[in-house]
């Protein structure tokens, strides 16, 4: 599954690690994110994230 | 090379990086001005560099070989002197060179500076402030040098996440604020108390109600003729926007850059974005309504759209280890 990059602070979203924190299950596509999911670090919304090359 | 564009941006955080590449993005020429020689950093993961190594590094987010790349052009290291507004050009200066930049559109993305006290400047040797990448690249070896205690002034939002993030790190930190509870602007009551508790609970020694009346080499004065001795002191009592220019150009300002609801200064053809911008009488000093700004601004300098900038609401947390802390 594909990783997503904060433009804003660099925190990487891997759907094999989720976001336990907020509740969000390993496994997780980013596309399957809630809307109302935020970066964990900086607090930006999913627009401001983008396809991780790396 | 002679830039061509004809919006320039004075400023590289995240206002004036991100409104450079947003434009870049959809092919609008764009010249940054900035002061910065490092790169586009991520100023929001200062306050939490001491506990995981690995951040200073990953909150470079773009060089300025990225930037350019992008399409944005880049000048760094440049200091503007002043704004011709009749002429619609900007005064610029770097330690090689100087010369002069029309503009048909500037946006003033400056910023802030950390806030010192009248009292306090003259003391300012004293202390530390961590207000820009250079400040943490001094600050690190200062902190690793750290044998007994590191002292925080100031309880506020960046106060109370670096008190974390230096606890995490391991080291012995007191906090001082002047006030009866922690982030008495972003909290409530109740959960002001549970974060005190939670450093409490860490060990980190937290003096609420005590006002520091100044610094001594490796002393933190406090009332009554006490005071506090620390190998580090870290000063964290607010941000100033840097309106300094536009003051000198003739621009409205108030605390920050006085600008309208499409966030144009008292000239029609200079904005201000980010932590310098006074919007109606507000200063936006967080990541989202200045990502907010960002886009809209994008939006009206590529013709997208002609309604003013509306303020949401805007969710912010703490980044405070081990304790999940939202307003």
């Amino acid at each position: 599954m594909q990783k997503y990059i904060c433009i804003v602070c660099n925190h990487i979203y891997d759907p094999a690690l989720g976001d336990p924190d907020s509740g969000i299950a390993p496994g997780t596509p980013f596309d399957q994110l809630p809307d109302d999911w935020s970066c964990p670090d900086c607090g930006v919304t999913k627009e401001d994230f983008e396809l991780y090359a790396g | 090379m002679q830039p061509q564009s004809k919006i320039v941006i004075i400023g590289s955080g995240m206002a004036g990086s991100g409104l450079a590449l947003e434009l870049a993005a959809r092919q609008i020429p764009v010249t940054l001005i900035t002061g910065e020689t490092a790169g586009y950093y991520s100023r929001p993961l200062l306050s939490h560099a001491f506990s995981d190594q690995t951040t200073k590094d990953r909150m470079m987010l773009k060089s300025w070989k990225d930037m350019e790349t992008a399409g944005v052009t880049v000048m760094t290291g440049t200091r503007v002197l002043s704004i011709n507004r009749e002429e619609k050009s900007v005064l610029w200066e770097s330690n090689s060179s100087s010369g002069e930049l029309p503009y048909d559109q500037l946006v003033l993305a400056t910023g802030s500076d950390a806030l010192i006290p009248g009292p306090w400047k003259a003391q300012k040797t004293h202390f530390s402030l961590l207000n820009s990448y250079n400040d943490l690249e001094n600050l690190l070896p200062k902190v690793g040098e750290v044998q007994n205690s590191i002292a925080i002034v100031g309880g506020g939002l960046i106060g109370c996440e670096v008190a974390s993030d230096l606890n995490k790190a391991g080291k012995k930190v007191t906090l001082f604020h002047g006030v009866d509870r922690l982030m008495e602007r972003q909290l409530s009551e109740s959960q002001s108390a549970e974060l005190l508790a939670h450093f409490q609970f860490l060990g980190i020694d937290i003096r609420l109600n005590t006002m520091v009346k100044g610094f001594e080499p490796g002393k933190v004065l406090l009332p009554e003729g006490d005071s506090f001795s620390a190998d580090l002191i870290l000063v964290a009592v607010g941000f100033l926007p840097r309106t300094e220019l536009a003051k000198q150009a003739g621009l409205e300002t108030g605390r920050g850059i006085k600008a309208s609801d499409f966030l144009k200064t008292s000239d029609d053809s200079i904005f201000a974005i980010g932590d310098t911008a006074e919007i109606n009488g507000q200063i936006y000093a967080f990541v989202l309504p200045i990502r907010s700004q960002v886009k809209w601004l994008t939006d009206y300098l590529s013709g997208k759209t002609t309604e003013p900038w509306t303020p949401g609401v805007y969710p912010a947390k703490a980044k405070i280890h081990g304790l999940q802390l939202k307003w």
